[in-house]
């Protein structure tokens, strides 16, 4: 059994083209005040596609891109995503059978995780977090923003789960 | 051999027909012959003329189609060539007028060094609000520099690699600038604030602010010039219990659509201690 497919290698320059399409578009298409985490989505559907391996793997190449990419703390991305991937892969391997539409269930649990996370960071760093305004201005639009971009995402790469070869066994 | 005779006094006589005829036509004798020949002709003409006029009308509409076909491609592609050609008269015009602005504030602060810079990304997190400029330590840029838009402030460079610099907007809730009314003189400090707005806080409560004053910075601190425009009031708050007022402020410079940003090299600021982050600054939530 190999540990690392394939597909784990198109993960970090995927990854990479999310994040700078993240920079540079992503604040053009939210709405209600949310802007879509295109990284944290990908990295949820590659986790629920592809298993937990992968998925810590693309949450590690998505966080680091996204730190490189953001005035924030460094490392504030990247530990999110690792434990959202994390989420992501324990849900996957216990909740896919019993929770219909888990992909949309575990995006609104990884932005809430993330967000938190990312905050946390930020605190500590020294940043300004006003915590009742950006959750009411930021965080719940965010909700709904990424639920709503998870649909064509999850299906696009659903579509295309076939080129990526067989799944790796956990 | 009688046969062959007989066939060149055929053409013979033809040929003095044709003679006739042709000076006839000359004098115009054949005139009734020919309307005669017509009469007969004509209703044959007209039948037949009216049974392949559809056909020919089919064949004319197609040979017309197609030459209007040909004619709406190449106006289609005139139009599209035209409409790219507006497109990029606009840019020029547009680019003109920014560089005109630009070139006016130069002209107003001849002291001023900037350095031009195009916006290449925005940040990934929607927590924070800085830029990414295309301009580093390259060229110049360091640590703390003012950053400008047509004259107004944007924010303020708070990392540089070689080739790139990071900007922290001055709506980033962490961002802090002294600030002044410009009818009243009245000072205080700008706070970004969640959603793209400011907040003036530390308004003495007797000081004059109404809502379309400008704000400009102090250049209290050091750590902006005087005299750059931050924003303008949109609305006063205050209340007889606090010692302060606040106002709301809206950025001058559109920081959402922004492409190009101005750097102020010839700026270097006094305390460095403002551009790390102090929790102290922080605002009420409530406020």
């Amino acid at each position: 059994m190999r540990w690392i497919t394939i597909s784990a290698y198109l993960v970090p320059p995927l990854l990479a083209l999310v994040a700078i399409v993240q920079s540079t578009v992503a604040w053009r298409i939210g709405f209600f005040g949310g802007m879509p985490n295109l990284v944290l989505l990908v990295v949820i559907a590659w986790t629920l596609l592809r298993g937990a391996r992968e998925g810590l793997m693309a949450g590690l190449s998505g966080g680091l891109m996204l730190d490189a990419l953001s005035g924030g703390p460094f490392g504030a991305a990247s530990v999110g995503l690792l434990l959202v991937a994390m989420v992501t892969g324990v849900a996957e391997a216990n909740l896919s059978r019993s929770v219909p539409f888990l992909p949309y269930v575990v995006t609104t649990v990884g932005t809430l995780l993330y967000s938190l996370v990312q905050l946390a960071a930020l605190g500590l760093a020294g940043h300004t977090v006003l915590w009742g305004i950006i959750t009411w201005y930021i965080v719940l639009p965010t909700l709904l923003v990424n639920t709503v971009y998870m649909v064509p995402i999850y299906m696009l790469m659903g579509r295309y789960r076939a080129l990526l070869g067989p799944r790796p066994l956990e | 051999m009688g046969g062959r005779r007989n066939q060149v006094i055929v053409i013979i006589i033809v040929q003095c027909v044709i003679l006739v005829w042709l000076v006839l036509d000359r004098f115009g004798g054949t005139n009734p012959v020919r309307d005669n020949v017509l009469q007969v002709l004509s209703p044959v003409q007209y039948a037949v003329q009216h049974l392949l006029s559809p056909l020919t009308r089919v064949t004319d509409r197609l040979r017309s189609r197609s030459v209007l076909e040909d004619n709406l491609r190449d106006a289609e592609r005139e139009i599209v060539a035209l409409r790219n050609q507006i497109v990029i008269l606009q840019e020029a015009q547009l680019e003109n007028e920014i560089l005109r602005r630009e070139l006016s504030f130069l002209s107003a602060s001849p002291t001023h060094r900037l350095l031009s810079a195009e916006v290449i990304g925005h940040d990934t997190s929607a927590f924070l609000s800085f830029l990414i400029i295309d301009r580093g330590a390259a060229d110049g840029v360091e640590r703390g520099m003012p950053v400008l838009a047509l004259g107004a402030l944007v924010g303020r460079v708070r990392e540089v690699s070689a080739t790139s610099a990071k900007v922290m907007l001055v709506t980033d809730p962490s961002s802090s600038v002294n600030g002044m009314v410009q009818r009243s003189r009245a000072t205080g400090v700008v706070n970004g604030y969640p959603g793209g707005e400011l907040y003036m806080r530390y308004l003495p409560q007797e000081s004059e602010v109404e809502p379309g004053d400008v704000v400009l910075t102090s250049g209290l601190g050091g750590s902006f010039p005087k005299r750059l425009v931050i924003g303008q009031v949109i609305a006063v708050e205050q209340s007889d219990v606090s010692v302060f007022k606040s106002a709301r402020l809206v950025p001058a410079a559109d920081l959402r659509n922004l492409e190009a940003v101005m750097v102020l090299l010839s700026f270097s600021p006094l305390d460095d201690w403002q551009i790390e982050l102090s929790p102290a600054e922080v605002p009420d939530e409530g406020s």
